[in-house]
């Protein structure tokens, strides 16, 4: 009878073992959620900055679209036209003018709708009234 | 401990769903942003070719002061002519 009491731990022993677990299992949650706390944290800053900055973002853009785009519409559809038509008008009189041909050659013709253009290399003066 | 382990997914689940509020936002972020830089391209280009018209048709009123030819087509554009350069006495 008495044989087989060395070959089981004593029940204070298991018991103790089983109190320090459940201390080291608390202690890793109570970790795990001060991460998750300090995570949930962050990310809610961060979206309530991303919130600000969109809102922002969409209240420019909302404000200048139409105006913007009646703008490129307007330069499409009335502005473009007449240039066409001056140039074309400025290139039939180079050809028959050699001297203005070099003026018209700076300006690359900006005649494709909104597509930059290259700008002259140098600006010239602006003429004077007398 | 059941108390403790619902609290914990309890966090998980709230920091999953402000991680997909962070990422919508984000998304909407990008794509003002380029809508943004989209309107800003189209402008400059349209002022960068008014601006170069505008050199152009400086240049065009210049020249008109030496040569009066040029004078039909200005007007025809409604620009202003210049009147001829005073030949030396």
């Amino acid at each position: 009878m008495s044989e087989g009491a060395p070959e089981n731990p004593p029940l204070d022993e298991l018991e103790r073992r089983h109190a320090q677990l459940q201390r080291s299992f608390r202690a890793l949650q109570r970790l795990i959620q001060a991460v998750l706390v300090a995570l949930i944290l962050m990310c809610g800053s961060l979206s309530v900055y991303l919130f600000r900055q969109v809102s922002t973002m969409r209240k420019q853009v909302e404000a200048n679209r139409p105006l913007i785009n009646q703008t490129v519409a307007d330069y499409n559809s009335n502005y473009l036209p007449q240039v066409q038509q001056f140039l074309g008008r400025l290139q039939a009189f180079a050809r028959t003018n050699a001297d203005f041909a070099p003026i018209l050659s700076r300006y690359s013709l900006a005649a494709d709708g909104v597509a930059p253009a290259a700008p002259p290399p140098s600006a010239p003066p602006a003429p004077t009234q007398k | 401990m059941t108390r403790g382990n619902n609290f914990t997914y309890a966090l998980g689940g709230a920091l999953i769903l402000l991680c997909l509020v962070v990422s919508a936002l984000c998304y909407q972020h990008v794509q003002l942003t380029r809508e943004w830089a989209q309107l800003e391209r189209q402008l400059t280009a349209v002022n960068k070719n008014k601006t170069i018209m505008n050199s152009l048709a400086r240049e065009a009123v210049e020249y008109s002061r030496r040569n009066p030819a040029i004078n039909p087509i200005l007007q025809s554009a409604g620009l202003p002519v210049a009147a001829p350069a005073a030949k030396g006495k």
